[in-house]
């Protein structure tokens, strides 16, 4: 919401249309228009969020679904094991490579307690909360 | 009153122990009587190597973690308990500091130095001699009480939750209402010098903080708030609080969401801030918290600010994030005490918790709300819809609610669906004032009538915080008010914006300031991100989401001005059959050009639709066409087709 002022509002010039349901779903006529309803969710527009993987196939530390994990206190731990997890094999994996990048990020969050464990599950940070004025 | 269903937690039921398998084959004892069976000396052995990693398993937890320190809970679960212990002291306003700040000087220059050189080993000689000087001028400006200080530091220690003292009437930009942190020893240390620097423990400071560890993996990064707690989410003051509250949400701040999660407002533990004394030699960085504390100057020239107890920190890159607070109704300014006690400027946690308390005294009829804008709109359902036997008023000034964003057509229908769901709005009202009635109600007097009241909450918009960034001799935005920054947020060299305070360049929509949520997390993000050097443009809309009664949601994006041209398209057979109306606005500029969009009672992902829409400038010349794109109907499904033959 913009400040308010206390001044008398001056609406603006308004129209209004009413569509049936058989008009909304009548063939759109603009080209662009038409363009855009065939498009899928998420080509439409970018979204601020960059997505998990780097163009290069690593690991996107900037991806939010992963921000409160990296910007916490054991958030180079964190780096250090999923980088190693993502470059490991499957084979090597079970051979016990990345344990020890594990267990440094284990005993960082059991150290500094740094995770709430009052929900019922992990949140997800950075979901679109609803937002008020 | 209709609601949206509120989920309960889903009912498992449990498999049930059955003598045969799933091909109806009797079932294989699972403890094997037969002798082959018995343990034997190698079992017993490996028992006892078990159970040896298991004890050492336990000791390692003990030795590496606090996990059985009792003392080592969260701050708002500890305050939850504290808050057990003691009477709830709801509407006893702290004694004004200011007003004795003249009176009781008490900072002695021994003292500071002392202090000084206990918190802060100077090397240098000059810095050192700076450093006093800058101690002592702040000690003579500040209110240090002696007496207060300490019992204010007792609170500070004991209680860290948002304190439930606060009166809401009284603080304005330089007068915290909670706690200060002014004349007291510091209870903390804090590093010398930071890297990022934050100033703000909001939203906008929090998603700064994260996009700057998203970039370095080793920052370090100091929040410096003036709040008990750690960052939380306003919105569910308002909201979730009052919806989809359990009766111990008051001290909780724990709420249900419509997944049926449990869910509480903090942004964070406490555990995910490195302690304020570490973050120096933090060898791998962190985001640190300094709460309790505000900022009184920055040196934008020697990259420094000073905190409100005299001590300084240096910064490489700043973040000016001090969000707003409350505008107050002149009309109230001069009221007397006892009707102050009954005013609410809801803002943070000590306001909502007043206002919970208020509405739950058994001896509670009447809740008058002023303010026509989202927040008091908001307020006004969410407190009928938590207490329906409470009397809720709400006073507007014009014909309609929501009249700064809504075409007038769309504000009174929202004053008409408010109305619908219990709330008695007083529309073209005038508040001529406020005084005590006898019973220690206030009376509130409204175009020439008395609404005698429990509580009167006030809601008419925000003032941001900008007094600190003027005084360091930043620009401000004349026309929003905000600190004039680029479109990279950079108000200054190395210093930023975000959130409420921001007025920043939009290269579609021009300059701007938004106050919504979505907005301070977008901005704090893309501040942070510029702070470590990457140089993007603002370009993401932020949106925001409001239910304002049980037929009225509402979300929108880009410009939402009612003072702009708009044409609204709604569905017809939605109202037909008693179910909410349906409606896209569009916002206009002078030439046509597609500015902003705001739904009603529609979900989904049109919003990105409409962010594409505005970024493309598309010219609003056939609005039926445009509102294809926007769920107005359902998609068709073959059920609904074989209903629509059927009828036919």
């Amino acid at each position: 919401m913009s400040s308010g002022k206390d001044d008398e509002r001056v609406f603006g010039k308004h129209e209004t249309f009413y569509l049936t349901d058989d008009e909304f779903w009548s063939d759109i006529k603009d080209p662009y228009i038409e363009k855009l309803a065939k498009m899928e969710p998420e080509e439409v527009y970018p979204s601020n969020n960059p997505g998990s993987t780097l163009p290069d196939g690593s690991i996107n530390f900037e991806c939010h679904c992963v921000g409160h994990l990296v910007a916490s206190p054991c958030g180079y731990e964190f780096r250090q094991a999923l980088n190693c997890q993502k470059t490991a094999k499957d084979d090597e994996m079970e051979e016990g490579k990345c344990a020890d990048e594990l267990m440094n990020f284990m005993e960082c969050v059991m150290r500094t307690n740094c995770f709430k464990s009052n929900n019922d599950d992990e949140k997800d940070k950075d979901s679109k909360e609803p937002a008020k004025s | 009153m209709l609601f949206f269903p509120e989920p309960l937690p889903p009912f498992v039921p449990q498999p049930q122990p059955h003598p045969t398998d799933i091909l109806g084959r009797p079932k294989i004892p699972r403890i094997s009587e037969d002798h082959k069976h018995q343990p034997s000396k190698d079992d017993f052995v490996a028992y006892a190597g078990g159970a040896a990693m298991v004890i050492l398993t336990v000791a390692a937890v003990v030795t590496y973690s606090n996990i059985f320190n009792p003392k080592k809970h969260d701050d708002h679960h500890k305050a939850a308990s504290h808050k057990e212990h003691h009477a709830p002291e709801p509407a006893a306003p702290p004694p004004a500091k200011s007003s004795h700040s003249e009176e009781k000087p008490c900072c002695d220059e021994a003292k500071c130095n002392e202090k000084k050189e206990e918190e802060k080993p100077c090397c240098d000689a000059e810095k050192c001699k700076e450093e006093k000087k800058e101690c002592k001028e702040d000690c003579k400006k500040s209110d240090c009480k002696k007496e207060e200080g300490k019992s204010e530091e007792k609170q500070h220690h004991d209680n860290e939750k948002p304190s439930t003292s606060g009166s809401g009437s009284g603080a304005t930009e330089d007068e915290p209402k909670s706690s200060s942190s002014e004349g007291k020893a510091h209870s903390e240390k804090i590093p010398d010098h930071v890297p990022y620097l934050m100033i703000g423990g909001g939203t906008a400071s929090y998603y700064a903080a994260i996009a700057v560890r998203g970039k370095e993996a080793e920052a370090k990064v100091l929040i410096i708030g003036d709040e008990p707690s750690v960052p939380y989410n306003r919105p569910p003051l308002s909201k979730e609080l009052w919806w989809y509250a359990d009766p111990k949400s008051r001290d909780t701040l724990e709420y249900i969401n419509v997944s049926g999660k449990r869910r509480d407002i903090f942004l964070e533990s406490d555990g995910w801030f490195v302690p304020t004394g570490e973050i120096s030699k933090a060898s791998h960085g962190g985001v640190s918290l300094l709460k309790n504390h505000r900022v009184k100057r920055i040196d934008t020239k020697s990259k420094k600010v000073h905190l409100d107890d005299g001590r300084t920190i240096r910064y490489d890159k700043l973040l000016i994030a001090t969000g707003g607070r409350p505008r107050k109704l002149k009309e109230l300014q001069n009221a007397d005490g006892l009707v102050r006690k009954k005013i609410v400027y809801l803002r943070d946690v000590p306001d909502y918790q007043k206002l919970e308390d208020i509405c739950n005294e058994s001896d509670t009829k009447r809740i008058t709300e002023i303010g026509d804008g989202l927040l008091g709109t908001e307020l006004a359902y969410s407190i009928k819809r938590k207490y329906p036997k409470l009397d809720v008023h709400q006073v507007i000034k014009g014909s309609g609610n929501l009249p700064n964003i809504l075409p007038k057509e769309l504000s009174e229908l929202a004053k008409f669906e408010l109305e619908s769901n219990g709330v008695k709005i007083h529309s073209n009202a005038k508040i001529q004032g406020a005084e005590s009635g006898k019973d220690g109600r206030a009376i509130l007097k409204v175009s020439g009538e008395d609404l005698e009241s429990d509580a009167i909450v006030v809601a008419i918009g925000i003032e941001p915080n900008v007094k600190l960034a003027k005084d360091a001799g930043l620009k401000i935005d004349p026309e929003n008010g905000g600190i004039l920054a680029d479109s990279e947020l950079q108000a200054a060299e190395d210093v930023y914006v975000a959130g409420d305070v921001a007025s920043y360049e939009d290269s579609r929509l021009g300059r701007r300031r938004a106050e919504h949520w979505n907005h301070a997390e977008i901005t704090g993000r893309l501040a942070g991100a510029n702070m470590t050097g990457t140089k993007t443009k603002f370009w993401y809309q932020g949106m925001f989401f409001t239910k304002l009664a049980s037929k009225l949601h509402v979300s929108a994006v880009g410009q939402t001005d009612s003072k702009l041209d708009t044409v609204a398209v709604c569905s017809k057979e939605s109202e037909k059959q008693g179910g909410a109306k349906k409606c896209v606005v569009f916002y206009k500029e002078k030439d046509g050009k597609l500015v902003g969009v705001l739904m009603l009672n529609m979900f989904g992902p049109a919003i990105d639709v409409a962010r594409r829409l505005i970024d493309d400038k598309v010219k609003v010349t056939s609005p039926t066409e445009l509102a294809k794109l926007f769920p107005l109907y359902e998609a068709e499904t073959p059920e609904k087709e074989d209903q629509k033959k059927e009828e036919k």
